[in-house]
């Protein structure tokens, strides 16, 4: 018998959204700078970790769980995305306390949260190839604000050009929706055909999702907004709202390439991973801007997990469920890594400290926060037994069945990266000082995803099972 | 009955802990002193223990596992051979050890030194009592090591610790050499042999499966065909016997043991004339049984391959007997002369081996391997008496050159006494022991049918008892040369020093003397219980007039050199003065046959040149590496840093190219 949650879940989910209208009702009340709007933030975060938490029970007893009429469907795969989110979700709050209420545009990025939110939970289990698009929509709208709410200089460039990239990447993604439904004659994603049509939805596709991933050669967006706009509402971007888009990107990858167009597909994967691990890591090395560090090894992190897609892709192409399943895991174990480690980095770069030469000496400063982020820059470049460890070297053993060149050049970028990070540490643990400090919110968001990379990189093997 | 594990385990664990009381900041001397003599007479005593077990014809052999996986276990295998090297290693060591805690007493590195030694003594003795090829190269190399560590154990390098004549050059290459410079010389003329060890090891693995000495032996005849078949057996056992020739100081290997008497005295007794250079004779004595029984029982190309093998054996070693101790002869440093004698009578017992290996009597060729045996034990004996010796002479002249000793006789009766002893064994004379193990040596060469080696080693004998005599003539019978520098302290040695010497001078006697009237019967007894000796040895030596000539000669050879400096008074300094041809001759003695120039020309020399080019290959790839890629990574990161410029327009032309790229992928994928 298996446990309906459909009622439970649509509840909560509706709840959350009602959050993200309640939400912007303080600034009349003229509550915006007072802590309800926090709360609201924590509350809608909290009812979304119930969510996830409820379709992942709910997932010990079936393998999949489907939703709203059929809109969605959950596996192991998408509700541990969710809970990752959630997780995300919380360290982003942590690190924001404080900070958001004294941007004018407040408590706008709290309401903004709950409907990013709402979008994700049906992002992560999308079947419907309309729905995607609405689901697109909302939360790549969101995104653009968020990215602009600070309001200053930088962060409104960047939410421009954010926005102005986007609505490029969105007619693709429109073209594909189209496509879609001209080649299968219905709305469903999760059934495909061969032909010349097809191979032009799956560029469009990619054309569409390589813009909100980054993917090069069509990240040019990317740089200006992670590594310049203000580092609180990157955190949100970089940590939350990514996992949503992996999440749907490998569903489709999944589904187009069991049938009958995986060669395509894997190769075309494989060399956009090739091209975007190199283009992120050189990219990284010469920079002295902590911030623009991090932005870069996001571009070089979506080359790693599009290794984990190509393998993804392979697994589906050869019918092999186990090679399927496998790559799954690796990839959520890898993103849990990045999201955990991201989304506080990025926010702490919202205090202003973003060159490396602000966080010179932080270790004899302030050693909770420097320990903190040099595990999470460690986890970043994948050393073991760091969380960010298993992700890597799961993916990277599920391709090695697929392409060992790739697999040389995958580990050959973790050793590129190692510069750069080892830089940034290295700096943290100079004798010189550099201006950076870190206050309480701040120091308790990086030490709370510090711990959390260091036990679930010991539990890792358990967590691979629960997906696996 | 004792593990007899704990014979070369005691000296290890003696130098254990002297390394612990250093690391403790134990610095007492007498400590060291008490662990390392006490550690090495318990091992002695162990050894003495279980040699009538061997002797009575019973295999001592325990194992304990070590990697189980390439089948190599801690094995201790005590057969003949190993109890008789037991024996004579662990006690010339404990008398030396006694000797040094005189000789060595308030030398700056005296803590270091009794570490080294006894480390040394434990590898030493593993080396000899190990059943597998892996568990004896362990003890190999740790006895070099020691060596290495104790040759240049004054590596602060002064001029009194130097070997060779300060300024001294031949062919611009320098003839003096100090201490560290020796030990590196040592370490790297012995490691090119065991390179050559090493490989031969991995063959014998891969064509026997087994690193067992035992096991090896039983398979000889399966392993050797197999070689034999390929064509490369007298290689194979040739490569093998590299590490032996080198440790042994055998042509053309021998120039390290020459200059490695920049060590301490005691050091060139225990591990450059007693022991250690004793190894190569002693892999030697422990494998050519074993190769001689395969070939035999192979016969045609197999035994035709090991008679090579035998036959260079042979002639190396005889070239070596007689190359060396022409340059005794004109040495001016007394241990000098004791080395180049060392390495010559290491030329007989390698004589004696091949030699012995080309016999096809079985009794015969077994005789002639265990006269290579008797001359290992009389020349360890003999010769640590005379390095010991040396060791007070030049401490009491405070010179190494023996243009600074002199008429020592009228102020050390007992040690007068002692190098009389010691040398006229060395020499060969009878009754001493020397003579008994040389003349097996030298009739095995006959029997063989070696007649110009045999020739060789007759007429070196005679140069053997020549340079000895000159020796003691010029150090204890006549008045120096050259005053000595400092005040000289004629008079006996400190008990502790005299005694060593002394018993060791009456032991060379004393098995002389007894040798024909048993003694001989039980060597030959105990050496049959070795390892692929399959017929019970009788060492004997006929007397008939081949032996009489060959005393005769040596006899002359000994009372030549009373003659020439006591009675006739020759003034062989004036005749290198005024002869030309005196002086050619006399130089390529003294600058020992050039060899030592000419390795240094062709062969250092050569590898200075691939050095210097190397030097350039590797300057490109060092700036490739630290220029060349930082460069390049430097300019590709800003290259692709430059392209985000913050320009929306740029962005879009980009990203339409990321279409077009895009769209040409897919059409070569599809295509």
């Amino acid at each position: 018998m298996v446990y309906d949650v459909a009622e439970e879940v649509t509840v909560l989910t509706y709840i959350i959204l009602a959050l993200g209208i309640v939400i912007p009702l303080t600034k009349p009340l003229r509550l915006e700078k007072s802590r309800i709007p926090y709360a609201f933030g924590w509350l809608s975060t909290l009812l979304f970790a119930s969510v996830s938490y409820v379709i992942f029970d709910a997932l010990r007893s079936t393998d999949s769980v489907t939703l709203f009429n059929g809109l969605v469907t959950y596996n192991s795969f998408s509700a541990f995305m969710l809970l990752v989110s959630a997780l995300s979700s919380s360290l982003v709050l942590m690190a924001i306390k404080g900070k958001a209420e004294e941007w004018p545009t407040a408590p706008a990025v709290y309401g903004l949260l709950p409907l990013i939110q709402f979008g994700l939970i049906f992002a992560m289990g999308i079947n419907d190839a309309l729905l995607l698009l609405a689901i697109w929509l909302l939360v790549s709208v969101a995104s653009y604000v968020v990215i602009a709410l600070p309001k200053d200089t930088e962060s409104v460039k960047g939410a421009v050009r954010y926005a102005f990239m986007g609505s490029l990447a969105t007619l693709f993604l429109a073209v594909w929706v189209s496509l879609n439904i001209v080649i299968t004659g219905s709305f469903t994603i999760l059934s495909y055909q061969t032909g010349l049509a097809a191979l032009l939805a799956f560029g469009a596709f990619i054309l569409s999702i390589g813009f909100k991933l980054g993917i090069v050669p069509f990240h040019w967006w990317l740089p200006d907004v992670y590594g310049k706009a203000n580092g609180y509402s990157v955190s949100i971007v970089a940590g939350i709202v990514k996992i949503g888009f992996i999440a749907i990107t490998a569903r489709v990858v999944y589904s187009i390439s069991s049938t009958g167009f995986s060669t395509i597909v894997t190769i075309t994967l494989a060399s956009l991973a090739v091209i975007t691990m190199f283009w992120g890591n050189l990219a990284a090395l010469t920079t002295r801007n902590l911030q623009r560090i991090l932005a870069y090894s996001s571009i070089a992190h979506i080359g790693y997990i599009l290794v984990g897609l190509t393998a993804i892709s392979y697994a589906a192409g050869t019918q092999n469920i186990q090679l399927a399943m496998y790559s799954f895991a690796a990839v959520a174990i890898h993103v849990a890594a990045y999201a955990i480690s991201k989304a506080p980095l990025f926010a702490v770069m919202g205090e202003g400290y973003t060159e490396l030469d602000d966080i010179k000496g932080l270790f004899h400063r302030d050693p909770v926060s420097s320990v903190s982020m040099a595990i999470l820059l460690l986890s970043l470049l994948g050393l073991p037994p760091l969380l960010g460890f298993w992700g890597k070297l799961y993916m990277f053993t599920a391709i090695a069945s697929y392409s060992l060149p790739l697999l040389v050049i995958a580990l050959l970028n973790s050793g590129i990266s190692a510069v750069y990070y080892g830089i940034a540490i290295r700096d943290m643990l100079s004798t010189e000082y550099g201006s950076a400090i870190y206050d309480a919110p701040r120091k308790s968001s990086l030490a709370t995803a510090a711990v959390i990379i260091v036990v679930a990189g010991l539990l890792a093997s358990t967590f691979f099972h629960i997906i696996f | 009955m004792i593990d007899p594990i704990w014979i070369w385990l005691t000296p290890y664990l003696g130098a254990s802990v002297l390394a612990i009381l250093w690391i403790l900041g134990v610095r007492d001397e007498r400590v060291y002193d008490w662990v390392s003599v006490g550690s090495i007479l318990v091992s002695a005593i162990i050894a003495t223990v279980l040699l009538p077990v061997v002797y009575s014809g019973h295999l001592i052999y325990t194992k304990y596992s070590w990697l189980p996986s390439l089948g190599i276990n801690f094995g201790t295998y005590m057969d003949g051979l190993g109890a008789f090297m037991a024996l004579v290693v662990s006690w010339l060591s404990f008398l030396i050890a006694v000797y040094s805690t005189e000789y060595m007493k308030g030398d700056w590195g005296v803590q270091r030194y009794f570490f080294f030694f006894t480390f040394f003594v434990g590898s030493m003795l593993l080396l000899v009592l190990a059943d597998n090829l892996v568990l004896m190269f362990v003890g190999w190399e740790g006895t070099g090591l020691a060596s290495y560590a104790l040759i240049g154990h004054w590596y602060t390098d002064e001029e009194e610790t130097w070997v060779g004549d300060p300024g001294r050059k031949a062919f611009g290459t320098p003839m003096y050499f100090e201490p560290s410079h020796s030990g590196v010389r040592a370490i790297l003329f012995t490691r090119a042999g065991d390179i050559g060890m090493i490989i031969g090891m991995a063959l014998f693995y891969m064509v026997t499966g087994t690193f067992s000495i035992p096991e090896i032996s039983e398979t000889a005849s399966g392993w050797m065909g197999f070689l034999a078949s390929k064509g490369v057996l007298t290689a194979a056992l040739l490569v093998f016997s590299l590490g032996a020739l080198a440790k042994s100081a055998q042509f053309p290997f021998h120039e390290w043991l020459v200059t490695a008497m920049t060590g301490p005295t005691p050091v060139s007794a225990l591990i450059h004339a007693a022991t250690m250079v004793k190894a190569g004779v002693y892999f030697m004595l422990r494998f050519s049984p074993i190769f001689y029984n395969g070939a035999v029982a192979l016969g045609g190309s197999a035994l035709a391959a090991t008679e090579q093998y035998f036959n260079i054996i042979a002639l190396l070693g005889g070239i070596t007997a007689f190359m060396m101790a022409t340059m005794a002869l004109v040495s001016r440093e007394l241990k000098l002369i004791f080395a180049f004698s060392t390495a010559s009578q290491l030329g007989y017992m390698f004589l004696g081996v091949g030699a012995a290996g080309l016999l096809t009597q079985k009794e015969l060729a077994y005789e002639g391997i265990a006269a290579s045996a008797a001359h290992l034990m009389s020349h360890a004996v003999f010769k640590a008496a005379l390095f010991l010796i040396a060791g007070w002479a030049i401490h009491a002249v405070h010179s190494r050159f023996i243009d600074n000793m002199g008429n020592f006789s009228k102020y050390m009766k007992i040690t007068t006494l002692s190098i009389w002893l010691a040398g006229l064994s060395l020499a060969g004379l009878p009754p001493f022991s020397g003579f008994w193990s040389k003349e097996g040596i030298i009739h095995a060469a006959e029997a063989a049918h070696l007649e110009s080696l045999w020739i060789l080693a007759v007429f070196t004998a005679g140069l053997t008892g020549f340079y000895t005599t000159r020796a003691i003539i010029r150090v204890f019978h006549m008045p120096p040369y050259e005053p000595p520098h400092h005040e000289a302290e004629l008079h006996e040695a400190p008990p502790r020093m005299l005694w060593p010497y002394t018993i060791l001078a009456l032991t060379a006697l004393v098995i002389g003397l007894v040798w024909p009237f048993g003694f001989g019967a039980d060597f030959s007894n105990l050496i049959s219980r070795t390892l692929g000796f399959k017929e019970p040895v009788k060492l004997a030596v006929e007397f008939n007039a081949t032996t009489y000539g060959i005393i005769t000669w040596v006899l002359a050879m000994v009372l030549l050199v009373p003659a020439l400096y006591l009675a006739l008074k020759v003034d062989f300094v004036s005749m290198l003065k005024t002869s030309k041809t005196a002086r050619i001759f006399h130089a390529f003695l003294y600058d020992r046959w050039y060899i030592n120039a000419l390795i240094y020309i062709f062969i250092v020399g050569g590898f200075l040149g691939i050095i210097d080019i190397l030097g350039y290959v590797d300057g490109f790839i060092d700036a490739f590496y630290h220029i060349g890629i930082p460069i390049a990574f430097i300019l590709i990161s800003k290259g692709f840093r430059s392209t985000h410029k913050g320009r929306p327009d740029l962005y879009l032309a980009y990203y339409a190219y990321g279409i077009g790229l895009l769209l040409l992928l897919l059409y070569m994928i599809w295509g």
